[in-house]
């Protein structure tokens, strides 16, 4: 018997009904994580990275709605599940955390109490609760988690907010973890302590991480797969390694030309010409076609289908080669 | 105050430091514990009855003055009736009514005002729709149906105001749910599996703690003057029975020749509601941890 990925997305769409039409935020995105695979989300500003994160836990907020789609964990499918059932996914097996550590934690408990709030809810007795989120701090690395576990959030700086969420999230010991641009609003040498706590965690765990991200840095650092979102839709997906390599879909290339590189100096950034398209009235045919270089004729016709160029790398461009 | 702001600026800040009670929080917890055990034991504390008229000492100003009594510190109304025995049995009333009343009204507008703005939908139009209600009637009138359908007696006219004013908090509240509902935290607890009370209880309502004391302490002066308006209508405690909003009512007509008769319950209405503001004030700053340093 095959054991079923720990994630399978299939199809998913998710919509936002408003007074100026139906906004398809995401449109038929699939991928699946495997147990303790980091799959890696990148796409710029809007193009339905937190949604898709949002879909999985079915917390879209109104009136966006889950249209169509399916999103097995181990095999059990989230969106037929009554609202109760979800709940206890939620509190137990996905972990999610949040990118703004300012507004993440509740300002009025100390972060020992949020902590030993969460451990609670999964039994066991106050005082053993209280040890546990000393625990989970000292999991994470808060130094001196003894002293710090009384302390409220606003009087940790900002990295040690994001481990006190990951501690926050990792309480129930979840099998995936969700991470949205955990570590956009930190500082870079921040960054690179919380990617490489994510790293460790994730190994020593054997997790599932599903990291949301704008940034390939981060996805170099930290995934195994990644898959490229725009406008909605996945346009390329495979290993890390070969997609930094050798990236097929034009919108992947503009991307890692946009990073900045010792041998541009001076030069300015590069950047992709125009705007993603308004998701309210998509493009026939492929919609990065309006800022491709390479665009052909097809192209504005016809929308190209995810293929599978070579073994778990895909792409949907007819052009790329 | 010195050291204390010299030794943050020399140190980190402190970790945990509980707030020091204030000359805010011992004036009001003072004044307050004075008013309500002079309102409790009026009976032993009064010189006169309350109601009884002396006409032949009336409109007698306080002691201190010319034509004062001794035997009438703060001197007589137009009735002859002591007023410092009226203040001290007004006490009971004007407090008890004001302070059940606003509980009332917080604990009906809180809950509401919570459930519309963290449900949404429909919760809310409905909720909202009969706030506007209560808000477009007047509520003196709405009161004054109530309790001419109920009659005049001290739980019903608690009832009717707690029942009057509850829009206040569920406005306030409500507005505030719907920025605090959107706060990562509030997600993120929902994304931990949280149930919506507890999310409510323990996400929502503390965070919004601050503007809701602040309309309890303002409401609790409000209701003062509300019932003595009720009284004025013949709707509210029914007279004899003295309550400071009353006194200040009638002692209106005499203002240009008897000062003494509004004045002294006015002084215990402000007294009373400058109390209540400078407890809450600093039960605001207590409550928030960011301001513990």
């Amino acid at each position: 018997m095959i054991v079923p990925p720990l994630l399978e997305v299939s199809g998913l769409r998710t919509e936002f009904e408003t007074a100026r039409g139906t906004i398809l935020a995401v449109d038929g995105v699939s991928f699946t994580i495997e147990r303790g695979e980091v799959l890696g989300l990148v796409g710029e500003s809007g193009c339905g990275k937190s949604v898709t994160s949002l879909s999985i836990l079915r917390l879209v907020p109104p009136p966006g709605r889950v249209a169509a789609g399916r999103i097995l964990l181990e095999g059990e499918d989230l969106l037929a599940k009554d609202a109760e059932a979800m709940r206890r996914v939620r509190g137990a097996r996905i972990g999610m955390v949040f990118q703004e550590p300012m507004t993440s934690l509740n300002p009025v408990f100390s972060i020992g109490d949020q902590i030993a709030a969460a451990a609670l809810a999964h039994g066991g007795g106050r005082t053993a609760a209280w040890r546990r989120a000393v625990e989970m701090l000292q999991l994470v690395q808060v130094p001196s988690a003894r002293e710090r576990v009384g302390d409220y959030p606003h009087q940790l700086s900002g990295g040690l907010r994001q481990r006190a969420m990951l501690a926050l999230a990792l309480v129930s010991g979840p099998r995936l973890l969700i991470a949205d641009e955990p570590t956009t609003a930190l500082d870079v040498t921040i960054q690179a302590q919380i990617l490489d706590l994510l790293r460790r965690l994730q190994a020593e765990r054997g997790m599932s991480v599903l990291m949301i991200t704008h940034d390939l840095g981060v996805v170099a650092e930290l995934c195994h797969r990644v898959a490229v979102i725009y406008a909605g839709r996945i346009v390329e997906m495979g290993p890390v390694a070969r997609i930094f390599e050798r990236p097929l879909h034009p919108y992947t290339r503009g991307l890692l030309r946009c990073l900045p590189h010792p041998s541009r100096f001076g030069r300015p950034l590069f950047s992709i010409e125009g705007v993603p398209p308004d998701l309210r009235r998509t493009p026939v045919g492929c919609r990065f076609a309006p800022r491709c270089p390479d665009v052909i004729e097809s192209c504005r016709r016809v929308e190209p289908a995810l293929t599978e160029r070579e073994p778990g790398h895909s792409v949907a461009c007819p052009v790329s080669t | 105050m010195t050291d204390a702001a010299v030794a943050t600026d020399a140190l980190p800040a402190p970790a945990r430091v509980r707030p020091r009670p204030s000359f805010r929080a011992v004036f009001g917890i003072t004044v307050l514990l004075l008013m309500s055990a002079s309102a409790l034991l009026a009976p032993r504390l009064a010189p006169w009855d309350p109601s009884r008229q002396m006409l032949l000492k009336r409109l007698r100003p306080p002691a201190w003055e010319a034509r004062g009594l001794r035997e009438h510190p703060l001197g007589t109304d137009h009735l002859g009736r002591d007023i410092l025995s009226r203040i001290l049995y007004g006490g009971r009333v004007s407090l008890g009514v004001s302070l059940s009343s606003v509980a009332l009204a917080a604990t009906l507008g809180v809950g509401l005002g919570l459930s519309a703005g963290f449900f949404g939908g429909r919760t809310d139009a409905i909720i909202m729709r009969v706030v506007d209600v209560f808000l477009a009637v007047p509520y003196i009138l709405l009161a004054m149906g109530v309790v001419f359908a109920l009659g005049p007696s001290l739980l019903n006219v608690i009832l009717v105001m707690g029942a009057t004013r509850w829009v206040q908090f569920a406005r306030i509240v409500r507005a505030d749910v719907l920025s605090i509902r959107e706060r990562e935290f509030v997600v993120g607890a929902r994304a931990r599996g949280n149930r919506a009370p507890r999310l409510l209880l323990r996400h929502v309502l503390p965070n919004a703690l601050t503007p809701i004391i602040v309309v309890a302490t303002l409401e609790l002066a409000f209701m003062i003057i509300y019932e003595s308006a009720l009284s004025f209508l013949g709707l509210g405690v029914q007279p004899p029975t003295p309550t400071w909003g009353w006194m200040l009512a009638d002692g209106r007509n005499y203002i240009a020749t008897a000062w003494w008769l509004a004045t002294f319950p006015g002084l215990a209405i402000m007294l009373t509601v400058l109390a209540v503001n400078l407890l809450g004030d600093w039960l605001r700053d207590a409550l928030d941890p960011r301001l513990r340093l």
